[in-house]
């Protein structure tokens, strides 16, 4: 275990979200994922250690987090209505 | 009040209030800065909010008779039960903006021959000696790649010569224009013939045929004269001269909107971004084309990821854009071509026909070429790859392989399954998904996979930049702003 520890709670946010943020910052670190009772203990292997800013990397993932957990809601929410849309516009049906 | 008029018309309170009512259309979000975020909908329609309100979205809190609510109806953000429109709209918007792929491939590539009279140390195309005949297209070849692409469904069809120097070839150019003419005749498309040349052999005989069949000239301009001839070496270090000689000839006997200039960027271009559009405006153009690095060569060698000069590019590009805007300002009409397609991406309806954006990719569909050997390749970066002896974009070659055979190719079902953004990791919720494409050629020649890691994408990274200054300069500033709405073409 490295010194780069964060800490998601599984109850508020979805691991598929958590991992989807993760992956945006695949070229600063790389992340071991361990459940931990309810906890998702991410720990961060940074890619180059001189550069390397771990509360600035943390903070901006734990703010990503909330975004992306947002557009989760908002591509469920929407996903039918996607679809429709799509299918109307390729649709041979005249939408004027 | 009669039961009539009831019937007619809600009370106000009906379009106050009820908060949480309205249901979001589908849409992406991404923040500009550390104080506001940029909503897009499916359609590529914009939105900038700070952070109080996009909080509002965030926690449902939007009051129906706020400014705020009836910007996001009106852009088709959300909607509600008294708007039923939103969605047959959002159709109409989002079918127009997909309308290039309705023509299928327009573009088609002549390499006519990969002889050259320069040796640019940037040149992908392994060049030639300029008096080796077996790097030219033969005519039966031509003619293979002329039925081809007639079989295109376009009713546009724009032919470009492409080489090494295309003009060493001139004969056959002619025999492809006068092919193609003829058997234009009985299939009545709309077409269109570009020569994309260095300039170096242009003469009286080769424009005279140009102004007679209204052939365009596509030339390379890549700046001042140490900058060019520092790009473009050649025997008596003289590329400079002839290309400002050949520009001025093209113009005297074709008239100036008959020759185009195209900058290749090298390292040593990032040092003159002024002096490069001095450059373009001191020779009369009214336009440039900010065009990033070419990866290849480095990125085939190392097989590393190609994050190595964006920063240094985006820089570039930044202060190129802010030096355009000020000549604008200053009442010369000049473009940046770049921003341009961008800037029409994100104001206009309509779809720009640009292959380096599209998604899926458009290779194959909207751009194809036809090597000097017969081969057939998805686009010129395939090309480019294979001379470097990856043939991974191989589609197949004229004289053994069929239209379907070489439209179905596996290589290039997969490339443009793969290149569909909708399906993309990052790219899926990307906020910039409408305005961004595909470049499979580019990762797979950066990465390894013609899908790419984005997080690693100098594609990626380059385009995200470019997009979010473009945003900036529409929201901050408003001198900006209205010079760049001047560059939108509709």
């Amino acid at each position: 275990m490295t010194d780069y520890l964060i800490q998601v709670d599984v109850s508020l946010f979805d691991a598929e979200v958590v991992k989807q943020v993760l992956y945006k910052f695949a070229d600063q670190a790389s992340f071991n994922l361990k459940d931990n009772q309810g906890i998702l203990d991410i720990e961060v292997i940074p890619k180059d250690p001189v550069v390397f800013d771990f509360n600035q990397l943390k903070s901006v993932i734990l703010d990503e987090i909330i975004d992306q957990d947002l557009r989760k809601t908002i591509s469920q929410e929407t996903n039918d209505l996607r679809n429709l849309i799509i299918a109307k516009a390729f649709a041979s049906a005249d939408l004027q | 009040m009669t039961s009539a008029t009831k019937a007619k018309f809600k009370s106000l309170d009906a379009y106050k209030n009820a908060q949480g009512s309205f249901r979001f259309l589908p849409f992406k979000f991404i923040k500009l800065d550390n104080e506001r975020y940029i909503l897009t909908n499916i359609a590529g329609e914009f939105i900038v909010l700070d952070k109080f309100d996009f909080n509002k979205i965030r926690d449902r809190s939007l009051e129906m008779d706020s400014d705020l609510y009836h910007k996001l109806k009106s852009k088709h953000f959300i909607y509600d039960d008294s708007s039923t429109v939103a969605i047959d709209l959002l159709a109409l918007k989002y079918r127009t903006k997909q309308s290039f792929l309705d023509g299928f491939t327009g573009l088609h590539m002549f390499v006519v021959t990969l002889r050259c009279d320069h040796s640019c140390p940037y040149c992908q195309v392994s060049r030639q000696n300029e008096d080796t005949e077996k790097f030219d297209m033969s005519e039966e070849d031509a003619l293979k790649a002329l039925l081809f692409t007639f079989k295109s469904p376009s009713p546009l069809i724009k032919i470009e010569f492409q080489g090494g120097e295309s003009l060493l070839n001139f004969k056959l150019i002619q025999f492809i224009v006068l092919k193609a003419k003829e058997m234009n005749q009985s299939i009545g498309k709309q077409i269109q013939f570009v020569i994309a040349t260095n300039l170096s052999p242009v003469n009286d005989e080769i424009l005279d045929f140009c102004d007679e069949h209204e052939i365009l000239i596509s030339t390379s301009l890549d700046g001042p004269e140490f900058l060019h001839n520092k790009n473009r070496p050649k025997a008596g270090n003289d590329s400079y001269q002839r290309a400002i000689a050949g520009i001025n000839f093209v113009k005297s006997k074709l008239g100036p909107d008959k020759v185009s200039a195209l900058m290749t960027t090298s390292l040593e271009s990032l040092k003159y971004p002024r002096e490069i559009i001095d450059e373009y405006i001191s020779q009369g153009f009214n336009a440039i084309f900010l065009r990033s690095l070419s990866p290849y060569g480095f990125a085939i060698k190392t097989k590393s990821f190609d994050m190595y000069n964006t920063d240094a590019w985006l820089d570039f590009y930044k202060t190129s854009l802010a030096y355009i805007i000020e000549i604008n300002k200053n009442g010369y009409f000049f473009v940046e071509q770049y921003t341009a397609l961008i800037l029409q991406k994100m104001l206009t309806p309509f779809a720009t026909g640009f292959v380096d954006l599209q998604s899926p990719s458009g290779i194959g569909i909207s751009a194809i070429v036809f090597n000097y050997d017969g081969d057939v390749y998805a686009s010129d970066e395939s090309r480019m790859l294979a001379e470097m002896e990856d043939k991974s974009f191989r589609l197949g070659n004229l004289k053994e392989n069929s239209y379907q055979e070489i439209i179905t190719a596996d290589i290039l079902v997969d490339a443009l399954q793969n290149t569909i953004l909708e399906g993309v990791p990052m790219c899926s919720d990307c906020a910039f998904l409408p305005y961004c494409g595909s470049d499979p050629i580019y990762h797979a020649a950066t990465q390894g996979d013609m899908i790419g890691h984005k997080a690693k994408s100098g594609f990626c990274k380059k385009n995200m930049g470019v997009f979010k200054h473009i945003i900036k300069l529409l929201e901050d500033d408003l001198e900006a702003r209205e010079v760049m709405m001047r560059w939108i073409r509709v």
